[in-house]
This record gives structure tokens, sequence and C-alpha cells, in this order.
């Protein structure tokens, strides 16, 4: 199972002195159970790529497959497309309304038409997968908080069950704990239920932490695609198309145009914190500690 | 007596049913007590949840204190008459910068507070001249707003607050929707009034890089001031911080690690350079043949001296 793009283009305003591309020859491929981060500054096409996906936007030209099938080609479910590519907009709690939780995430599934068991079971599923206790169920969505809404958002699409979720920058707004939460609940997700996930970010220490690959787009043409180390070294490019790489990156490369010989492609706090230790001498040190503790 | 002073601020969100009962009563600021002094730079951080956005909106009178008081300017914000000289000198800029966009080009926009306020024309011309310019945004004056960035229509809400001439801008997470870019220009864009026009700057946000640069930073918890103190006092902190749900910066979080597991790191490391200054020395005597401390001089570093002074 993938999603395959191929020569995929947006025009606004074809034909017109307006004529402007929102997307100009973007092809990849995603495998089934990937973790990608999408990321690019404001304009640069994420939105609009993600909005093809699930066949929200309609391409100028190219085409896009779903597990081999093209969703441009006559005939194609586009519904059933609709409900297998997840799609979580910026700010989904704007969405909610119904009275309480659990009806706004039973309503999903009650538009794919199954059997009133089998929704409830579902927005059950969903609302612990997003582990939001079963205290909040009966309450208006209105009234929980900012991170409790969203991920009521979030449960909303899980209870569709789609292979692929999309989140356009799930965490906008979230204080840094929330944020964390709802991370660690996607890649649990993406761990246990093998599901595929593409998240739009602005946060380059986020995307970091999570994905196994990232894709950068600039003026609507991807411009980098690999795993986060590889796109990271590119992190002088990156600033110019007004992006940035995690503060880490930054450091590791100012300590090797010093001399000290340290891996430059580490991106995280715990990567950098173990190398520092391994150069100074001192992971021997906390090893034993750890060992001392253990007897 | 600073500018914004609140004395024991009590606010209550009370949910009434439709026979006006009481249901429930939601204390979200319960006995705050500050005081913002002219010409700071104040950050508050705080989870969702926590306060902050409500006590902002209590400092221009869109809230009243449930009990307590809260000063602007040594004016009563519960006193009516004073509301609109309250919100002259306390302006507010939100997260969404679209929804708070409502000219069809950007000087209208700009223009747009002080004409409310009865300004003479020519007057409201120099405002929105000296407000765009305050804000770098000259050059897009005769745009439309919908054609700008994320970070340039944020700069134009600002400049727009600017133009009604407050003496305080409190910003809540004015940066949340926008990308690295947008947030630097803003934020950079906010040292620069709190610099060049003396304006009181409150920034709410939730990313703790944007943090560092600002003279005092107070923490909120379930309604309550938790922490006050500089950067580095609050970012001493980590354990503490987490537990109110926040965070460090990253380098911040590496030398605090670092620490723990025995390196010789001085407290509450802010930025790279002075990540760079403690390490470098180390690391030199780890390997003195390759490293050189170029750039760098430890003895006099900017972690020592900023200390010292204060």
């Amino acid at each position: 199972m993938s999603i395959r793009v191929e020569h995929l283009n947006h025009i606004y305003g074809d034909g017109t002195v307006y004529e402007q591309y929102a997307l100009r020859d973007v092809n990849f491929e995603i495998q089934d159970g990937e973790f990608v981060g999408l990321i690019g500054h404001t304009g640069s096409g994420k939105s609009t790529l993600i909005q093809h996906l699930n066949g929200l936007l309609k391409a100028s030209s190219g085409a896009i497959y779903y597990n081999g099938e093209n969703i441009y080609g006559e005939g194609y479910d586009m519904r059933a497309l609709r409900s297998k590519v997840g799609l979580v907009f910026q700010y989904p709690e704007h969405q909610l309304f119904e009275v309480d939780v659990f009806s706004d995430v039973c309503f999903g599934p009650k538009n794919q038409g199954l059997s009133k068991e089998e929704i409830e079971e579902r927005a059950k599923d969903a609302l612990r997968q997003v582990g939001l206790d079963e205290k909040f169920w009966e309450q208006s969505p209105f009234e929980l908080s900012g991170g409790q809404k969203r991920r009521v958002a979030i449960a909303g699409v899980l209870a569709m069950k789609p292979e692929v979720l999309i989140l356009d920058e799930p965490t906008a707004g979230l204080d840094p704990k929330g944020r964390d939460e709802i991370l660690d609940e996607l890649t649990a997700l993406h761990r246990d239920k093998h599901m595929t996930i593409i998240l739009v970010s602005h946060s380059m220490e986020d995307i970091a932490r999570y994905a196994d690959r990232i894709m950068v787009m600039n003026h609507g043409e991807k411009v980098f695609d690999g795993p986060p180390r590889q796109v990271f070294h590119h992190y002088r490019e990156l600033e110019r198309i007004g992006l940035a790489a995690p503060q880490i990156t930054y450091i590791i490369h100012e300590l090797r145009d010093h001399g000290v010989p340290i891996d430059p492609d580490l991106i995280t706090v715990e990567e950098a914190r173990d190398a520092i230790l391994a150069l100074l001498g001192k992971a021997e040190e906390k090893e034993e500690k750890g060992k001392d503790k253990a007897e | 007596m600073g500018i914004i002073r609140a004395s024991k601020l009590i606010y209550e969100y009370i949910r009434r049913d439709e026979d006006e009962h009481v249901e429930e009563v939601n204390r979200a600021i319960d006995q705050l007590t500050v005081d913002i002094k002219k010409g700071d730079f104040v950050a508050v951080l705080g989870h969702n949840g926590s306060g902050k956005s409500t006590f902002a909106k209590q400092i221009n009178g869109i809230l009243l204190p449930s009990g307590g008081t809260v000063w602007v300017s040594d004016m009563n914000t519960s006193d009516e008459s004073h509301i609109w000289d309250i919100r002259k000198t306390a302006g507010m800029v939100f997260q969404n910068p679209d929804n708070q966009i409502i000219g069809n080009i950007v000087e209208e926009d700009v223009g747009f507070g002080p004409e409310n306020l009865g300004v003479p024309t020519d007057e409201i011309w120099k405002r929105v001249d000296r407000s765009l310019a305050a804000v770098g945004m000259t050059a897009y004056r005769l745009k439309s707003p919908n054609k700008l960035s994320g970070g340039q229509k944020q700069r134009v809400a600002i400049a727009g607050v600017m133009a009604m001439k407050p003496q305080c801008i409190i910003l809540d997470e004015p940066t949340a929707m926008l990308d690295p870019n947008g947030r630097k220009e803003v934020i950079a864009t906010l040292h620069e009034l709190n610099k060049k026009e003396n304006i009181t700057i409150l920034l709410i946000t939730h990313y703790m890089e944007e943090v560092i640069d600002a003279d005092r930073v107070i923490v909120m918890d379930d309604g309550k001031l938790v922490m006050d103190g500089t950067p580095r006092e609050i970012f001493s902190h980590v354990q503490e911080l987490k537990s109110y749900r926040l965070d460090v910066p990253q380098v911040t979080e590496l030398a605090w690690e670092l620490k723990k597991a025995g390196v010789d790191l001085p407290d509450g490391i802010l930025s790279r350079e002075e990540f760079m200054n403690a390490i470098l020395p180390l690391m030199k005597k780890r390997f003195p043949d390759q490293v050189n401390l170029e750039g760098y001089c430890p003895d006099v570093g900017t972690f020592g001296t900023e200390s010292a002074v204060k």
C-alpha cells in the first residue's frame, strides 16, 4: 500500500495573467507505515499538497495513485478515499459541534453508514487512542481545555479508521507538555496500528524527534526529501527558504567548526548529550553509576 | 509604581443554567499580585488553562475582576469612566492575524484604530507612517493584507495597535500560527519597539526560545503566579518548569542534562554562545591539539559579565 504522487501541478488562475503555481511538478511515494514530516514556510504549498492527497483539491495536471489506483481515474470512489486518508486540519477543534464529546466522535462513522454498535465501538476506541479519559465523554466539547478539544477532533477522524492520517500543525497553540502528549499518541498509533502518518509542522525540533522522513516544500516545489539527519545537514539552505534546523544541529556544527570530533548527524538533545559525555570521558562514569544503583 | 499592577486579582468564569442559577464556578485567576515596570519586556509562561489569557484580557478591560483590582497607568479597570483611556494605554494583539485585519489595504488597516479614536486626519496619516516604519512594513503600505505572509500580517496588526499610541502592548501568543521566519520577524519587531519607543511589552507565549531576551519572565499555574525572575533565573529550574507542563530551550536542556551527568557547567545557560563558552574549554582539555577557542573568551564570556552586573 502506498501513496504515489506523479508530476503534480496545481495552478491558480490558469491561463490568466495572475497564473500562479501552488504546486509545481511534485513527485514522491510514501510507503505504508511511514512517519513523514512535511515542512515549509507559510505559503510554500504544504496545505495545498495535503488537500490533494484525500481528493479535496483536484490537481491541474499530474496523477495521484492510492494503493496503485489513480484517484482521478473514471469511477474512482472519492468518498472511500476520504475515509481511508484522514485529514486533521489546523485548529480542528473549531469544527466540533455536537452536544457531547462522544456524539461528536460518532459523527464521522455515522456518515459512513455503519451500524450503531460499530459506530459506538469505533468512537470508544478512537477516544481511548487519543488518551481522553472516560469522564469527559458525556461533557460538552466546548467545556474542555485546548489540548483536550484537539484530542476529540483527532479522535473524530480516527473513528473513521483511516489507513493514513494527515495532520496540519496538530500542536499549534498547545503548551509544551500538551504538544509532547499529542505527538507521543501519534507515535503510538504509528507503532501499534502501523498507521501511515504525515505531520505538517513548523517545529523542527518535533520533526527531528518524531519523523523517519522529511519532505521540504518551497514555492510549491519539493526541495528536499530524506531522513531528518540528512535533510538537516542542509541547514544553511533551509534557512535561505525561511526554515531552520533544530537548535541542537547548530550546536553540533559549531562544535565541529572548533575542531571537536563529534558526529555531525546528531539532531536530538539525548543524542547530543550522549555524544558529548562520551567525548568528555564521562560516559563510563555514568554507566558505572547506573550499575551501582542496579546492584 | 508600575504601569500595570494587579492586587489580589481574582477572576471567576461562572456558568449559569437557564434560570440563572449558578451551576459551576471556575476560578481562572486566583489572588494574583503583580507589578509590571514601565519599559520592561515581560514574558508570561504557563500551560493551556493556567490563566495567562484571562489575565491579558483583564489588562485592557475586556474582562473585569471578580475580586481584587487591576490598575493600568494608575487607572482602575473597574472604573467605567476610564475604559477608553485604558484601552488606549494598553493595546492587544491576538494569536490569529486573519481575525484582526479588516482593512482592504495595509495603511487603511493601520489607520482604523486612531480613526475610531477621533484623531484628526493629518495626525492619523502621521501615525500610520510612523507605525509602519516602526514594524518595518512601509514598503507594503498599499498592498492587500491578504497577500502578506503570517509574520507580515502580525506586524501589520502590531502597527495597528501602535497607531493608537499605547504605552504598553499585550500579545497573546502572537507567533503560534507562524513559521520560524515569521516568528523571528515578530519577536525582533517587539524588541525594537521596546527599546526604541520604550513601549512596555507583555508577551504570552509557549515558545521558550522567545523568552530568553526578555527582562523578566513570570510563570502562571492554576491562576497563580508561581515563578518570577530573569530568564536565567527561571530557566535554571528545569525540573520545576517541567512540573508546570513547560519546557526549556534545547540548549538549556542539553546543558542541564550534561551538568546532571557530572559535567562542570554553570546553571541556566540560555544561548548557543553561552554554551560554547562553557563547553569549549572542557573540550580543549580533552583534545588540546584539535580544538581551537577562536571567537570565544571563556574568562569574560557573556555568562560571567551579565550575572556580575546584576
